[in-house]
């Protein structure tokens, strides 16, 4: 009887320990986990903020789900390192953490749906941000936050994470060496958005829909590569725009269904090569003052202006254009004559971007075909004097089989024969 | 019939006089999904630190900070802006950017970073200085002498 008592005492006791510690708030529970410990949150909802000042590692239990109770963010960490926040599910807050002068902060499969921002660091350093999912609100991007964003902040990087419709998806100002590699933006204003930073590395992003894939200004000394730009193809939109930039290199990305691939202005000592433009509407379009810029060793498929200028210098050799139509008599690959991308029309779209929607008529055909005559005796402007033969990358046209296309076409075809031999017959 | 040639007279005069008046431009509203900056390619996203300038030919320039205004303002012909205005930081107004009240600041977070906001009245702009704990008021001609061009 003694026993039974004790046991009854003992599960009693627990029940109740762990019912208090699950009312526990936010904050008291990361009071209450000691320096360097892990706290593992209880499979429930949350709807309040809490501050971190201290090293520790906060995981999400299955069912956790945290959402703030203000406009304050889910968590601020602020003077505080080796912070980990790991597996959390955020919802419906105007931010889910904030990070502020610390150190050593690993944010690592965080979830957020239905959020104005997701994550804001300033004033901190070693930030690493991977497996993030961020679903912004809806609406025009003036009325969003940005996803992730990074302010006056050393060696960050961004891995892996998956950001749409919010404002920017991956804003970085004044930061200094950051990596964003393996990210997805989509549906925003801009995927990647780089101000006044100093040593970028962006690779294997894929950046779609948005209004601008890279947006790099006040920039330099970045390496943008293997990145998949498509369909940022809104009235203004652009694959990258790279403004007042230096010392960037754009290399093997793909460029396919923008209004303009790499739009740049004032842009110094850039290399853009080994690059793909394909079916943009133009590829490349420099503009005031580019100075010392090469283009080399792109392949241009299927545009309707490959590249376009309002004066600026560039050396561009060794390009493969699809509508390059001359000749190769010593069969070295490289075409006899000079390919110019010189068009009048496409100069005048430069200053007026309202002619791109003439682009396709009649009189402007007619004047790109002129002008490939005239163009003959152009040595200067926008002159590739190595054209290559043939594609210069690994250039693959994709053949895709769509099945429901081919059936509900083959159902439309029987129909159709049959329909038309019912009325030979009658 | 004299008098009524003399009034016709008189009307079409008072007419033309009018037209040789001073012609007064007005702002016009920002629409963040199409309108860009003039210099550096932005979207005019955030419209309480925009300015637009109206041209004298009609047409209309639009920017996403004032340091990008004014880049386009100082080196632009004056004969060919026939109004520039900035957007009163704490309203919903366009204000004339000689008469504007500005506030400057580097830790002022701005589109461009450029750190400067402008008021319609010098009462908003201290309101401001003091809430946030950071800014000083400058005069028009003292926004005209900064450096406004953007260093990478």
């Amino acid at each position: 009887m003694r026993r039974l008592h004790f046991w009854i005492a003992f599960f009693a006791t627990l029940f109740l320990f762990t019912l208090s510690a699950s009312a526990d708030t936010l904050q008291q529970q990361i009071d209450k986990t000691p320096v360097g410990g892990t706290l593992t949150l209880f499979s429930r909802e949350y709807m309040e903020t809490a501050v971190i000042k201290k090293p520790i590692t906060i995981i999400g239990g299955e069912e956790t789900l945290l959402m703030s109770d203000s406009d304050k963010p889910v968590f601020t960490i602020k003077n505080a390192e080796n912070v980990t926040l790991k597996g959390l599910h955020f919802l419906q807050s105007n931010a889910a953490v904030v990070v502020k002068n610390s150190s050593k902060i690993q944010l690592d499969k965080l979830e957020m749906i239905q959020m104005f921002s997701g994550v804001q660091v300033y004033d901190s350093k070693d930030v690493t941000i991977k497996g993030l999912t961020l679903k912004g609100i809806d609406g025009q991007f003036a009325s969003k936050g940005y996803g992730l964003a990074v302010f006056k902040s050393s060696n960050v990087t961004l891995d892996h994470n998956d950001v749409t419709s919010v404002q920017d998806a991956y804003y970085l100002e004044h930061t200094k060496d950051v990596t964003v590699t393996n990210n997805i933006a989509t549906d925003s204003r801009y995927g990647l958005h780089f101000m006044y930073a100093d040593g970028i590395k962006a690779e294997h992003n894929t950046l779609k829909r948005n209004v601008t894939g890279i947006m790099l200004m006040l920039a330099k000394n970045a390496s943008l590569r293997y990145n998949d730009i498509s369909l940022q193809w809104d009235w203004n939109s652009s694959g990258f725009t790279l403004y007042n930039a230096e010392n960037i290199v754009a290399e093997n990305n793909v460029f396919s269904g923008n209004r303009t691939g790499v739009l740049s202005q004032t842009l110094k000592n850039a290399q853009i090569q080994h690059n793909i433009f394909s079916s943009n509407q133009t590829a490349i379009e420099f503009t005031a003052a580019d100075k010392n810029n090469t283009v080399t060793n792109n392949d241009f498929v299927g545009n309707i202006l490959n590249i376009r200028s309002d004066g600026s210098d560039s050396r561009i050799d060794k390009n493969y254009y699809d509508d390059y139509d001359g000749n190769d008599i010593d069969d070295n690959g490289v075409g006899d004559t000079n390919y110019v991308a010189l068009q009048s029309f496409g100069q005048w779209m430069v200053r007026e971007p309202a002619y791109q929607y003439f682009i396709e008529s009649p009189a402007v055909i007619m004047l790109n075909q002129m002008d490939k005559q005239t163009n003959r005796v152009e040595t200067n402007q926008l002159v590739d004097s190595t054209p290559m033969m043939e594609p210069t990358n690994a250039f693959h046209k994709e053949y895709a089989f769509h099945l429901w296309s081919f059936l509900i076409g083959l159902i439309m075809l029987t129909g159709a024969i049959f329909l038309w031999r019912k009325g030979v017959k009658q | 019939m004299k008098k009524k040639i003399w009034l016709a007279g008189a009307m079409a005069t008072s007419l033309l006089l009018s037209a040789c008046g001073d012609k007064s431009f007005e702002a016009r509203d920002i629409n963040p999904a199409t309108d860009i900056c003039k210099i550096c390619n932005m979207s005019v996203a955030a419209e309480k630190y925009a300015a637009q300038v109206a041209l004298a030919n009609g047409d209309y320039e639009t920017f996403d900070d004032i340091g990008c205004l004014m880049e386009y303002y100082t080196k632009t012909d004056k004969k060919q802006i026939g109004e520039a205005f900035v957007k009163d930081f704490s309203g919903d107004t366009w204000v004339n950017v000689e008469t504007a009240i500005y506030v400057s600041d580097k830790e002022i977070s701005t589109p461009m970073s450029y750190g400067v906001i402008a008021f319609k009245t010098k009462e908003e702009a201290q309101q401001f200085i003091d809430s946030e704990g950071k800014g000083k008021v400058i005069t028009f001609d003292e926004v005209k002498a900064m450096d406004w061009s953007g260093h990478a």
